[in-house]
């Protein structure tokens, strides 16, 4: 064994990547998922056909709550400003796949390339600005970018909303239903956004794991001695804020084209905090970590539900029904103080017994 | 010139509401190092029961205000000896996180007791107003002025004549000699924690005087805290009421003058500019920081 490989062994299991075999189940899973949902059926009623549109908002969520892990939990810059990106994100969407008529690829490019320029110059104040001062001012980002969000709003679409079109297959790719290349159903959109979502997860899971990751941690822990090794401090911050703002940017147009109409309420400072929970939970600083995270968030309200109306003892009392989002928000606020105070690795951290272990590669 | 007047008092009014929230945030963020985001809720949870104690129990408002500053007050304190204590010293974003957990869990209860449909707002103020050049000023407002006013007047001679605020003078400048000559921080910061969620829940009675109507909305205004703090500066207590009424001013010339979608956008925009200029903000000291 070289030098390399023995430091790539050495590593801590929640930094390497997934094993081989760990790749080939999740793969499975992901391409039998869409199938199993309209074939399934689950007992006492589960919902599983609403899992599919769950599924979906996830794999946006995953985008979304991964640009903000690698700012929050990798470079330990606190944005609030990440629902004001997705605003710009949707509005970038809107722009050049409404009101420009081009693709919906060209829409997230242009989300994605828009966020990024946007990320490099509101970015320029966390070069100047540490800690607490960082966070108060991407609040400032914020409100700026909803502002502008409801401008653009009023100035094309009016006072309801920012509304899409289904968006369409390019006919190169040959799939269509007799003369139907539209995206509109839960299953074809799966089909459009697990690509889209693994490439986003690729890009940064290399981005966490490589030398800008470590570089990110050692500007995280002390950035003053981090540029005594030679790092620099200022490029590397604004890099990261950068790169979040675009993944978020591009999260927030493909959520726009998802869903189909948004407005300045899909754009609370309470996504943020979602994605709080999301990262929280899942685990700081890994992009499994924000994978797990949004699928605790986008499932624990599905189960619970089913949980309050079809699940003895619990259907029999109809308080549990008629407080369910409250019971969902009320568990997700003791889900963080609870992980952050006994379990601070979130779920990305549960060892699992040895055959959990060696598939996802934490042994070799 | 009525319109200016009526902006004018109504901005003061709002004003001394932010800096109260602000000088609470301020003070656990100087004491604790934790940010308050849950800061709103308990706004919210003060002006819920608030409401309750006035119309269901028919309290008076000083018997109200103080029903809602003591029970907040034994609240904020049981918080921080139960959860933040453990969150003491570690990193920002672990405590930012963390009051976005306590904030989450509060909205739940308040959600599961009052629902989301809004009450009518109180009126256990007098009622009427009078006229400045021609333009009227609510009783409510010159009220919650006052109080802020207290509020103010209160904080200082707590910090300059009483043994405990000399105390928590002493522990926040230098945690290690304060506990060294005898100083108990968990029992100052529980004190801190205590005040800072019962003057929370004290605004929070205040504004559902003037608020258009009482729902869960008003938790939002806890996010204007942070603009006051930072523009009298962080660390600075006087700083974080003269910052709320900066806030609660510019908030709502914004409104009158330029319409209502400017309002969030002033108060955020001037806290971005005072951050890129003079980050320690008006009133605060600047931060040294050391490898």
């Amino acid at each position: 064994m070289n030098e390399a490989t023995h430091l790539l062994r050495s590593r801590p299991g929640h930094l390497r990547p997934t094993s081989v075999a760990g790749r080939a189940v999740s793969f499975a899973v992901l391409i039998a998922f869409p199938f199993a949902v309209a074939r399934v059926s689950l007992p006492m009623s589960f919902p599983v056909a609403s899992l599919a549109t769950v599924m979906n908002l996830a794999l946006i969520a995953i985008v979304g709550a991964g640009a903000f892990n690698l700012l929050v939990g990798t470079a330990g810059q606190f944005s609030l400003a990440h629902a004001g990106f997705m605003a710009s994100g949707a509005v970038i969407a809107a722009w050049v796949g409404e009101i420009l008529g081009r693709s919906l690829a060209a829409a997230l490019v242009a989300s994605f390339v828009g966020g990024l320029a946007i990320g490099t110059v509101v970015g320029l104040p966390s070069v100047r600005l540490r800690g607490v001062y960082l966070l108060l001012s991407t609040i400032g980002v914020h409100f700026a970018c909803v502002f502008l969000f409801k401008k653009f709003q009023i100035a094309n679409f009016g006072y309801g909303s920012v509304y899409f079109e289904y968006p369409e297959l390019p006919t190169w790719t040959g799939f269509a239903v007799g003369d139907d290349r539209t995206i509109s159903s839960p299953f074809r959109w799966y089909w459009v956004l697990l690509p889209i979502t693994l490439a986003c997860c690729w890009v940064m899971g290399n981005l966490t794991r490589g030398a800008f990751g470590r570089g990110l941690v050692a500007v995280r822990d002390r950035d003053l001695s981090a540029s005594l090794y030679g790092l620099n401090p200022a490029v590397t911050k604004l890099t990261v804020f950068a790169l979040s703002a675009a993944f978020a940017s591009l999260a927030g147009g493909l959520g726009a084209v998802f869903v189909g109409a948004v407005s300045e309420e899909s754009y609370t400072i309470d996504v943020v905090l979602d994605f709080a929970v999301i990262i929280v939970v899942g685990g700081l600083g890994t992009v499994r970590g924000a994978v797990l995270g949004a699928g605790f968030f986008y499932l624990t309200p599905v189960v619970l539900d089913w949980l309050w109306r079809r699940v003895p003892p619990f259907d029999r009392w109809s308080m549990l029904q008629d407080h369910s989002n409250e019971l969902t928000v009320g568990l997700f606020g003791v889900a963080i103080v609870v992980i952050l105070l006994f379990f601070p690795g979130g779920l990305a951290a549960i060892r699992g017994p040895g055959l959990l272990r060696r598939v996802r590669g934490e042994i070799s | 010139m009525d319109l200016f007047v009526r902006l004018f008092a109504g901005g003061l009014a709002l004003g001394a509401i932010y800096g109260a929230i602000a000088i609470g945030f301020v003070l656990v963020f100087r004491a604790t190092g934790v940010l308050n985001f849950a800061q709103g809720e308990f706004m919210a949870v003060g002006a819920f029961v608030g409401s309750t104690l006035t119309t269901t129990a028919g309290l008076s408002f000083l018997a109200s205000a103080a029903a809602v500053l003591t029970g907040m007050g034994a609240l904020g304190a049981a918080l921080y000896l139960v959860v933040i204590r453990h969150f003491v010293g570690r990193s920002l974003f672990t405590n930012a996180l963390v009051m976005v957990g306590v904030a989450m869990a509060v909205r739940a209860v308040v959600l599961w007791r009052y629902g989301s449909v809004g009450r009518p707002t109180l009126s256990t103020l007098p009622e009427g107003g009078f006229d400045i050049a021609g333009a009227s000023v609510q009783w409510v407002s010159v009220v919650i002025i006052a109080v802020g006013a207290l509020m103010v007047a209160s904080f200082s001679v707590f910090f300059r004549r009483t043994q405990t605020g000399l105390q928590l003078q002493a522990l926040t400048s230098d945690l290690h000699a304060a506990v060294g000559v005898g100083v108990r921080p968990h029992r100052l910061f529980a004190i801190t924690w205590c005040v800072a969620i019962g003057f929370a829940g004290l605004a929070g009675l205040l504004y559902a005087h003037m608020a258009p109507t009482l729902d869960q909305s008003i938790a939002s205004l806890g996010l204007r805290a942070f603009p006051a703090a930072v523009i009298g500066g962080i660390n600075s207590l006087f700083g974080a009421m003269i910052g709320g009424l900066f806030v609660g001013l510019s908030e709502q010339f914004a409104a009158g003058y330029l319409g209502g979608e400017y309002r969030d956008l002033l108060g955020f925009g001037l806290m971005f500019i005072v951050l890129l200029i003079r980050p320690q903000g008006i009133f605060g000291t600047p931060e040294v920081s050391r490898v």
